[in-house]
């Protein structure tokens, strides 16, 4: 390698590129001129180094984080909601509401022993849990039509009994109340004569919870002709005094009513709509006994005894 | 772990994490506004390109394609802004600092004062630094842009050929003529002028 090269490879050899290291260092080892033109070289470099540097304002950088921020936000997806829930949750969901099922399926003694050392403070959840597995086994045998009407009921159903866990009036046995909504657009399509609607069989109270006006509308217009033919079965003295009572109560009480009956009064109303043929309306007074610890038994046994919907 | 690849700040930007593009901003802020600070030569104008290259990055960085490095990219679009911005000077016909002054064969930049010292009490150390800077502004454009991409953002010479559009040979001769022109500068000066 001559001088030239040399110096060619000088700039190169400090910013390890060069092609020939070790010949670029040969000639430097021998060639004053060229040694002095690194050193230069080195110097200038160590100097640009030394250049100051200045801070751009802070404003602009903030300016510039705040369009960067509203940008991201115009970006960036919506919160999950919780029906939006991953797919592995739904799936696991999905699983435990199975196991749940299947676990929860009455087997004769077994529910027995259940129901002996269940403690009061598991009794909902358990009761919850059984009826929904009956309610299960009941649409499977159901019609189809009945199946996809019953369905939200028992959504419905939970949903009440949560709000009625979750406050109930103090020394009044919380449960859920009777809900003929899942007769409601059977009786729509199958009554034609609305002028029975006020020979209705008289309704047990409807949900406490929200959407009372709309609960009580429904009460009033709940009619079908199944109801009708039901009322007119033969009811015992006894039931058509409850069934007085009842009314009494809901007139004065309203929504209200439902959180004023007894557990042992609801087993009773549930009897009687069985005598009468309602069998939707005796399962839902039973399933509010049944959430009474004094009365649970009886009325799951009552539950069992019902025929499907 | 290492920290996050500049790409990926940028990509986990466009999905809407704006911390990203904090980070990112952090890594070339001081750099990029030295080297377009530099170019222009104006502090003013340095802080609207400034601003502006930032501002493009937030606008087209969707547009971002991966096979390329961010830093690439960023000082594409700074270079570009400025050479917009001495568009607009020679259009109104402001005399460019790499031209000859009339009548003189130095340059504005040779032939503006250096700030220099106010008392015999600032260090040596300031004024070789005044007068480094003096030395950088002196430089032709396109040595200077190479330099300031070399020195202040630590570009490989690969990368620099990219954002000028050249190859790397002629970016590492760029380079050489640049340190060779500041060393001379350099050499020429002693301290003792200043005081």
């Amino acid at each position: 390698m001559n001088c030239d090269e040399c110096k060619e490879q000088v700039f190169e050899l400090i910013e390890r590129e060069a092609l020939d290291p070790e010949g670029v260092r040969e000639v430097l080892a021998r060639c004053p001129d060229c040694r002095a033109l690194f050193d230069e070289m080195q110097v200038a470099l160590r100097s640009a180094a030394a250049l100051p540097r200045e801070e751009p304002p802070a404003r602009i950088d903030a300016a510039i984080l705040r369009a960067a921020r509203e940008r991201s936000t115009k970006v960036a997806p919506p919160k999950r909601r919780w029906f939006q829930a991953p797919q592995w949750a739904v799936a696991a969901a999905a699983l435990l509401a199975v196991g749940v099922g299947v676990w929860s399926i009455p087997r004769g003694e077994e529910v027995a022993m259940d129901d002996a050392v269940v403690s009061p403070a598991d009794s909902a959840s358990n009761v919850e849990a059984e009826r929904l597995a009956d309610e299960e086994v009941d649409i499977a045998t159901m019609p189809a039509e009945a199946a996809t009407i019953e369905r939200p009921r028992g959504r419905e159903r939970a949903q009440r009994l949560a709000a009625t866990e979750s406050g109930p009036a103090p020394g009044v046995s919380a449960r859920p109340t009777p809900d003929p909504r899942a007769k409601r657009q059977l009786a729509r399509d199958a009554d034609p004569l609305p002028q029975r609607k006020a020979a209705a069989t008289p309704k047990a109270p409807q949900a406490i919870t929200a959407g009372a006006s709309a609960d009580m509308a429904a009460i009033e217009e709940d009619v079908s002709e199944n109801a009708v033919k039901k009322e007119q079965k033969a009811m015992s003295t006894e039931c058509k005094k409850r069934i007085s009572e009842l009314d009494a109560l809901i007139e004065e009480h309203e929504l209200g009513a439902a959180a004023l009956v007894s557990a042992e009064d609801a087993l009773a109303l549930g009897h009687c709509y069985r005598e009468a043929g309602d069998t939707a309306q005796a399962r839902s007074w039973f399933e509010g006994a049944a959430l009474d610890s004094k009365t649970k038994r009886r009325a799951l046994r009552a539950l069992r005894a019902l025929p499907p919907n | 772990m290492g920290d996050p690849s500049d790409e990926l700040l940028l990509s986990a930007y466009r999905d809407g994490d704006a911390s990203a593009f904090e980070t990112l901003m952090g890594r070339y802020r001081g750099p990029l506004f030295n080297v377009v600070l530099r170019s222009v030569r104006d502090r003013g104008r340095a802080e609207e390109i400034y601003q502006d290259v930032w501002m493009k990055v937030i606008d087209r960085c969707d547009d971002f394609r991966g096979d390329a490095k961010f830093s690439t990219w960023l000082y594409t679009i700074a270079r570009n802004l400025c050479i917009d911005h001495q568009r607009k000077m020679k259009f109104r016909r402001h005399a460019s600092l790499d031209q000859p002054a009339p009548g003189s064969a130095q340059t504005w930049a040779e032939k503006a004062p250096n700030p220099g010292p106010s008392t015999e009490a600032l260090a040596a150390g300031r004024m070789m630094k005044d007068r480094i800077e003096s030395a950088v502004q002196a430089l032709p454009h396109e040595q200077r842009e190479v330099f300031l991409l070399r020195q202040l953002q630590g570009l490989a010479f690969n990368e620099i050929a990219e954002v000028v559009g050249i190859p790397a040979n002629t970016v590492k001769s760029r380079m050489r003529y640049a340190l060779e022109r500041l060393q001379r500068s350099l050499r020429d000066w002693e301290p003792n002028d200043e005081l």
